[in-house]
């Protein structure tokens, strides 16, 4: 062969190698993908999957009832240059990390791509979406028809859950990443950043009441209940904090990353840890109701409450249920290696998981954890 | 019979075959019963992953000085194998004049030729894979620092699970630098450039360097051709990556290029000038003079 020839050749199957190599391949394998989440409510499961797609299906059955966008965006050379403009209002959401928080009306899902999206909730058409300047990694917390957020551009927003106009003047200001949804009562919004502090600010003004430094970086969610502010931080413990000035009550050390949304019920906050523990302490010191629970795997995400007991999932795809009186736990079902990094959705006895493959699960625990459909449906 | 097959085999060589092959069969064994991804991940990514985070706090905090000082420790200590590349590289080009010649000759047999040239780098000592060998060594350093260096700069959730995984349990000052600090300029160095031919010109431009002092000229126009494409193409190929990796994975691209350069200018001096005249000259005496030896013998056969 003529050394042009093939030197062409080679020059080809180099330029074929690096488009695949480099992601230039349909939009449903991005290279940044999403845990599927899922929430649940009046017989509909609303998800955000790994892919991109939002999707709404009837909890009994599992069937789709609507999904954003109807088709997915296909690939072609050039196609893995970032696409966040408002333009491409056909192509996939990009990675969604947080929960979908529902109101009457509409669904917000929080996306990487650097936008919050209200979908209608009966038919899926998108109503508002909002660019914030960076990614937002946790979801939305509503109250009072405000959506709280905040995100990777170190900002904390409130915006009308109805119109997506904001209802601060500014937005609040921290001095790193806001990767947590906010906690929320009558007075304050409360958010932890990975600037080592948790922020206190004014509801109606946005303007910082208090702040408190914790240990290190805070990466996941505050959560309110009691009076108090409990929530996880990079030096591996997890605090309670006064949510009225910030004042520490107590501080646990909990051998790893707390980063999942904690459940505080009947005296006991329950949190996960990301070394695969499961803790039960009393709210008011601290105190172990049992030993933690060593599960298989890491434990990214919260747990979620089934009638007393937990439920939570693991990046190795087993979901337990444990005894909340015991700390006793058995396995529920096993994805087979789908990582469950997001908390599941739990509406009476039926349980719905998102799966890092982009699969949704529904298992009855009536029936032991008989898994009752799955999304997308199985291939025949 | 026997005794030709018996002053054949070199014990040397038969201790190094013997000695590489037991340690693919070691590798082989240790990863199916303990689990490649285990070996991968204990063995070259985390002890990566917590030097440069280890690097990043003690020196000053930047990124860039913490990458730039692990990429020369790395340079250093994959300098043996570099050097084992240049000299190589520098045997073959020495024997080229000699591969032409057997090209010319036996270029219609294939088979015939192909042993010539295996009696012949056996001769000059001599492996032509020995150019390669080094660089496919070093490809798994890579692409485990490829992978260190995207968990560090996490900024997606997944990575920053993994770095959390990842980081070694008495490492205490993680948590004063997790998130680091990944902006540096105009770059946020999770993410790819953004300008955004900055940095695909500067790795493109460095590797092409690089390549260039490293190629050694062939004197077969097809090798010639094949070492100019890619001499052009790999600068190219490296220039998209960058436009699609995190621009921080670019920065290590242009500095371990700059360093490289610099080691590759360092070694062609200090290797000795006379010791490079002398291999060639060695092998292609000693071929030669094989060679002359063998048409004599072929002359005075003809004569009978």
């Amino acid at each position: 062969m003529n050394p042009v020839t093939k030197g062409g050749l080679w020059a080809l199957s180099l330029l074929v190698l690096a488009t695949t190599a480099t992601g230039c391949v349909p939009r449903g394998a991005m290279a940044n993908p999403g845990w599927t989440v899922v929430t649940a409510e009046a017989g509909v499961v609303y998800t955000a999957l790994s892919t991109g797609r939002v999707v709404a299906l009837d909890a009994a059955q599992g069937n789709e009832l609507w999904s954003y966008p109807l088709e997915e965006a296909k690939g072609g050379l050039g196609c893995s240059l970032p696409r966040t403009g408002s333009e491409n209002v056909e192509a996939p959401l990009d990675a969604v990390y947080g929960i979908p928080v529902l109101t009457d009306e509409l669904v917000l899902v929080a996306s990487y791509d650097h936008h919050v999206y209200a979908f209608e909730r009966g038919s899926g058409r998108r109503v508002w979406d909002f660019a914030a300047d960076e990614a937002v990694i946790g979801g939305a917390t509503v109250y009072d028809g405000v959506a709280y957020f905040g995100a990777s551009d170190h900002r904390v927003y409130a915006l009308d859950a109805r119109t997506g106009e904001s209802v601060w003047d500014e937005p609040f200001v921290t001095g790193h990443w806001v990767w947590g949804a906010p906690a929320v009562d009558e007075d304050r919004v409360y958010v932890g950043s990975m600037d080592h502090y948790v922020y206190a600010i004014d509801r109606q003004s946005g303007v910082e009441e208090w702040r408190r430094s914790v240990g290190g970086s805070v990466p996941g969610s505050v959560t309110l209940a009691d009076g108090m502010l409990f929530v996880g931080s990079v030096d591996k413990h997890l605090y309670a904090l006064r949510a009225s000035d910030g004042g520490e009550v107590w501080k646990r050390d909990v051998g790893h990353w707390s980063w999942g949304e904690v459940v505080v019920h009947e005296g006991y906050v329950y949190a996960c840890s990301l070394d695969g523990k499961v803790h039960a302490l009393a709210v008011a010191d601290a105190s172990p109701r049992w030993d933690a629970l060593s599960l298989e795997g890491t434990v990214r995400a919260g747990p979620a409450l089934l009638d007393g007991d937990l439920v939570v999932g693991t990046e190795l795809g087993a979901v337990y249920r444990i005894d909340v009186e015991t700390g006793q736990g058995e396995k529920l079902y096993d994805t087979q290696k789908e990582g469950v990094l997001s908390t599941p959705a739990v509406v009476g006895e039926m349980v719905y998981l998102g799966t890092t493959a982009g699969r949704v699960c529904a298992l009855d625990t009536s029936r032991g954890g008989a898994l009752v459909w799955t999304y997308p449906p199985p291939k025949t | 019979m026997q005794n030709v097959s018996r002053a054949q085999i070199d014990p040397k060589q038969l201790r190094k075959t013997l000695l590489t092959w037991g340690i693919v069969a070691a590798v082989v064994i240790a990863g199916s019963q303990i689990g490649w991804s285990v070996i991968w991940r204990e063995g070259l990514i985390r002890p990566m992953l917590n030097a440069l985070l280890f690097l990043y706090t003690h020196l000053g905090r930047s990124f860039i000085v913490a990458i730039a000082a692990f990429t020369v420790a790395l340079r250093l200590i994959t300098s043996p194998l570099q050097i084992r590349q240049v000299r190589s590289t520098r045997k073959m080009s020495g024997l080229q004049p000699r591969l032409a010649e057997l090209q010319n000759r036996y270029g219609g047999d294939k088979a015939r030729l192909a042993q010539e040239q295996q009696k012949l780098y056996k001769q000059a000592g001599v492996n032509p894979l020995g150019g390669c060998l080094p660089t496919m060594v070093q490809f798994p350093i890579w692409i485990g620092l490829y992978q260190s260096i995207n968990s560090i700069l996490a900024d997606t959730p997944l990575e920053l699970m993994n770095l959390g995984k990842n980081v070694y349990a008495g490492f205490a000052a993680f948590v004063d630098i997790v998130p680091l600090q990944s902006r540096f300029l105009w770059l946020n160095l999770a993410r790819p450039d953004p300008s955004p031919f900055v940095l695909p010109v500067l790795v493109g431009g460095t590797m092409w360097l690089q390549q260039k002092l490293m190629t050694q000229p062939s004197s077969d126009p097809q090798q010639a051709s094949m070492n100019q494409t890619m001499q052009v193409m790999m600068p190219l190929m490296f220039g998209y990556f960058t436009t699609q990796f995190a621009s921080g994975l670019a920065i290590y691209f242009v500095i371990s290029n700059v360093v490289g350069i610099a080691m590759q200018w360092a070694i062609e001096r200090l290797e000795s000038p006379a010791g490079q005249a002398e291999l060639p000259a060695t092998a292609t005496a000693s071929g030669g003079g094989k060679a002359s030896h063998g048409r004599k013998k072929q002359r005075r056969k003809a004569k009978r």
